[in-house]
């Protein structure tokens, strides 16, 4: 072979090299999405109820800090070791209290915090239906519009000329 | 009339609630193993060996949690070596240094310059972290004669109340040992 031509060929055989790696690479995170067994779905739904301590508002299952990871791995175990999602949970709630729950259970004060958005809503729809019956109420006798004294005073010299003007005609 | 008076209510309790909430830290997560039994546990001494916390029976333990990227950690340090010197001659109580999220190279290197000169543990995964309800570093426990977990501080400690948290653990009497036969 001409050495041009070797040349040639390896520079296409290293310019073809990456694209291999990657779609095995590829083909192989492929594979990962798909195969998703009972367990990982078991796992991925308590760590998805279960609060990351350490972040802002962000479960278990999306936070990628140390301790949303070393609690994955327990869930795994604990999971595989056949405990139902209620032991899980109640195992983090015996260490981090009822913080650790994405959603606060309804149990004792608990009930406040669910019913409160609610007792609001009512609060606010009956004080708004006051108002406006107050408000019907109201525009049902004829009401003056209030007139500062100045303006009053202006009234009262507008029409006094008028007044006498009649006298006068009379 | 009426509605006034419970908007007026509802008012006050939401500014109670407020100002109750502006008094906490809202990093620190109440522990329910305040007042319970500390969890049992195993785990690797940084020197070799298995530690277990069956060595803590009858004793009054202060345990730290830390790790070395940690700077609130190196600031609360020379407050929990201060506690250890202390009470240094009194058997009864131990010291254990927990070191957890971090890598085993890193914390046997930290510690052979001659930081944290007491036992411990490299907490492998964070189990035993998590086992005490840990969330962050510097955590402290404080576990009296009977195994129970007297107080947690999350950040550095507070020398004084520490101590003598410590001090009132240790003039109890150890719980008595049941008899066999």
């Amino acid at each position: 072979m001409r050495p041009y031509l070797r040349i040639f060929g390896l520079l296409l055989g290293l310019a073809v090299f990456p694209w291999q790696a990657a779609a095995q690479d590829g083909g192989a995170a492929q594979e990962e999405i798909v195969v998703e067994t009972a367990t990982d779905k078991k796992v991925r739904e308590v760590a998805r109820q279960l609060r990351c301590a350490v972040c802002q508002s962000e479960s278990v299952a999306d936070s990628n800090s140390t301790l949303a990871r070393n609690m994955r791995a327990i869930i795994r175990e604990r999971v595989e070791a056949g405990d139902s999602e209620e032991d899980v949970k109640a195992y983090f709630v015996s260490k981090y209290g009822d913080y650790i729950l994405m959603e606060p259970r309804r149990t004792g004060f608990n009930w406040a915090l669910w019913l409160f958005p609610f007792v609001a809503l009512a609060i606010g729809l009956f004080v708004i239906r006051a108002k406006l019956q107050q408000a019907k109420h109201a525009g049902a006798a004829p009401v003056e519009a209030p007139v500062e004294d100045h303006t009053q005073e202006l009234i009262a010299a507008l029409r006094e000329p008028a007044a006498e003007k009649d006298t006068e005609t009379k | 009339m009426t509605w006034k008076v419970l908007l007026i209510a509802v008012l006050v309790g939401i500014s109670g609630l407020f100002f109750f909430g502006l008094g906490r830290n809202p990093r620190e997560i109440p522990s329910p193993l305040k007042g319970k039994t500390a969890p049992e546990f195993t785990g690797p001494k940084t020197t070799g060996g298995e530690f277990s916390s069956a060595e803590l029976k009858g004793k009054v333990a202060l345990v730290s949690f830390w790790a070395t990227w940690c700077t609130t950690c190196k600031a609360d340090e020379p407050l929990i070596e201060s506690l250890g010197a202390e009470f240094k001659d009194n058997p009864d109580f131990v010291l254990l240094g927990i070191a957890t999220q971090d890598s085993l190279g890193k914390v046997k290197d930290y510690l052979a310059r001659g930081n944290r000169p007491y036992t411990n543990l490299f907490d492998e995964g964070g189990r035993l972290a998590i086992e005490f309800g840990v969330y962050g570093v510097p955590e402290t426990y404080l576990i009296d004669r009977s195994g129970n977990v007297v107080d947690k501080v999350v950040g550095p400690v507070n020398r004084i109340k520490l101590s003598q948290q410590i001090r009132q653990a240790l003039s109890t009497a150890p719980p008595a040992v049941e008899k066999k036969g």
